[in-house]
């Protein structure tokens, strides 16, 4: 306890055979955060979720988990973790219920209330005598939020909580981890490909790309970074490019697919992006001043 | 482990896999006293309605009863990785050998409770229902079970131990199926020829469970009823066990999630 990092890593590495899944990666996880893990399809986002939850042995580097760095060490911090990993795991056969009874046994946390309590808090009261196989998406992944929570546990690590609920369904967990995070403190890392949904929750941010950690940063520093940002689409981006560098002297910019350029920083004179796409006989094609989101500021750091 | 097996023990017992397991075996152990006591009523001069005939009968019947372990197994084993259940188990800080031996202790304290359950009601109704042939017949059939208790027991360590290793339920019972039934067999046969695949297949659990010799008076000679074929059962059963639990041991502890 008391630590200011709940997770640390030093070069994580992860292979499958060939694959590089995670390469060097050095994250670190301050405690008390809403660390949003952004990045795409093998991006190595639930790789690094497995090796922090033990399903997966990594290859190369080493990590801090709680303040521990041994086996036996992470084998202890896990009983307070509490973890959804890819689809949330349960026996078909077994009702919502009896899956949550089978976990506080296995955990042993003590009181058989807690189960009824925590289908409570995550809506699935009407629902606790339904097999599991016959729940919706939207319900399993509630359920798998429910084995999460509990146990009150200080870290969460959630891949992709919100895949399969409704509009409601997601404001609702949102503002529930939210009010776990302020209230009790509960340190939050989430994967997600819903960038907005992110946006609207994550107090820090970790970049990922190829398995590799692109950039991390706090929600502040992001805002800061993140104001806005020229979007100019051209017939061909690569001479416009180098005339941005050459006659306005602009190398902050980001070369897109589909002729698309993003100049960040300060734009002043915007007229004289237009004008110079125009004297050079370049098509301009669409010319637009755009806030920065996290799907505009992830893509300026991947491609 | 002790938290993790009483999981398991809860979920063993709300499932219906077991009660269906447990009602088929009574069933048919039931049947069979009550066939027999049917067929010493109609017909007194009947010289099957006795108990020397109902309990050797269930001793010869190990190789079936063997096969009960894979069933076992597969039911205890509870498609881990398909549900991603072991997953959870591990995330909360269980080691992969902790679940491995939890799910070995709760297939053996399961199989046993079935056993006894079973046990009880067969030799109950069987001195209930037919013609008492003495103690020396109960004796008999308890010594077989605890000669061939190893036995079982390394046919549930390997079911289990297949079914951590290779994943799914299907492989794991082809590859049991391979070990335990085509590979004596094939001992079998090449033992017809190779001195040396006799003396190899003498040792293995499909093939003791279901070794026996008929006497003149239709009498059954089963294995375990010789001193040394008592021990042969006992080692053969101890030495599956210690290298099936070896390779559970080995394959597991690096075994990927996926």
């Amino acid at each position: 306890m008391g630590e200011e990092f709940i997770v640390k890593t030093v070069k994580l590495t992860k292979e499958y055979g060939q694959t590089v899944a995670l390469k060097n990666a050095d994250i670190a996880i301050r405690r008390g955060s809403i660390y949003g893990l952004v990045g795409n399809n093998g991006a190595g986002k639930t790789t690094f979720l497995k090796i922090l939850a033990g399903q997966t042995h990594a290859t190369g580097g080493s990590f801090v988990l709680m303040g521990e760095d041994s086996e036996k060490g992470y084998k202890k911090a896990r009983k307070r973790i509490g973890a959804i990993i890819e689809n949330p795991g349960f026996y078909p056969k077994l009702t919502a219920k009896q899956n949550l009874e089978y976990y506080r046994i296995q955990r042993g946390i003590p009181g058989k209330d807690i189960v009824d309590k925590m289908l409570e808090q995550v809506g699935l009261s009407g629902a606790a005598k339904r097999k599991f196989e016959n729940l919706s998406l939207g319900m399993k992944q509630r359920l798998g939020l429910a084995l999460a929570l509990m146990g009150e546990p200080e870290l969460l690590v959630l891949d992709e909580p919100i895949n399969g609920l409704d509009p409601a369904g997601i404001i609702e967990i949102r503002n529930f981890l939210k009010k776990l995070n302020q209230e009790k403190d509960v340190t939050i890392i989430i994967s997600s490909h819903i960038l907005t949904e992110l946006e609207n929750i994550a107090t820090d941010y970790g970049f990922l790309s190829k398995g590799e950690l692109v950039e991390q940063i706090s929600a502040e520093e992001l805002r800061e970074k993140c104001k806005t940002f020229l979007e100019v689409k051209v017939t061909d981006a690569e001479r416009y490019a180098a005339l941005l560098e050459t006659e306005l002297l602009c190398s902050n910019y980001k070369v897109l697919p589909d002729g698309y350029i993003h100049i960040l920083g300060r734009v002043d004179n915007i007229s004289d992006y237009s004008a110079l796409a125009v004297k050079h006989d370049i098509g301009l094609l669409s010319f637009d001043m755009k806030e920065i989101n996290l799907e505009n500021y992830y893509m300026n750091l991947v491609v | 482990m002790i938290k993790y097996m009483k999981s398991e023990l809860y979920r063993v017992v709300h499932s219906k896999g077991i009660y269906l397991l447990a009602g088929v075996c009574l069933s048919i152990t039931l049947a069979v006293n009550l066939i027999l006591a049917y067929f010493r009523g109609v017909e007194p001069s009947f010289a099957y309605g006795n108990t020397a005939f109902a309990f050797g009968m269930l001793g010869g019947f190990m190789q079936p009863i063997f096969f009960l372990t894979l069933l076992m197994g597969c039911l205890i084993f509870a498609d881990e990785y398909k549900n991603k259940t072991i997953m959870n188990s591990i995330s909360f800080g269980y080691s992969r050998l902790t679940v491995y031996f939890g799910k070995l202790a709760v297939a053996i304290i399961v199989s046993a409770a079935l056993l006894v359950l079973v046990l009880s009601i067969f030799i109950g109704s069987g001195i209930l229902l037919l013609e008492n042939s003495g103690t020396e017949v109960l004796c008999n059939l308890l010594k077989g079970f605890g000669a061939c208790i190893p036995i079982l027991i390394t046919g549930e360590v390997a079911a289990i131990t297949f079914a951590f290793l290779i994943g799914t339920v299907m492989g794991s019972t082809w590859t049991w199926m391979g070990v335990f039934v085509c590979v004596p067999m094939a001992c079998e046969l090449l033992g017809m020829k190779f001195e040396i695949f006799a003396r190899i297949s003498k040792w293995l659990a499909y093939v003791i469970a279901g070794e026996g010799t008929l006497t003149e008076d239709m009498g059954l000679v089963l294995v375990w009823m010789s001193r040394d074929g008592f021990i042969r059962c006992i080692l053969a059963g101890l030495a599956g066990i210690a290298v099936f639990l070896a390779i559970g041991v080995v394959g597991i502890r690096r075994k990927e999630l996926v």
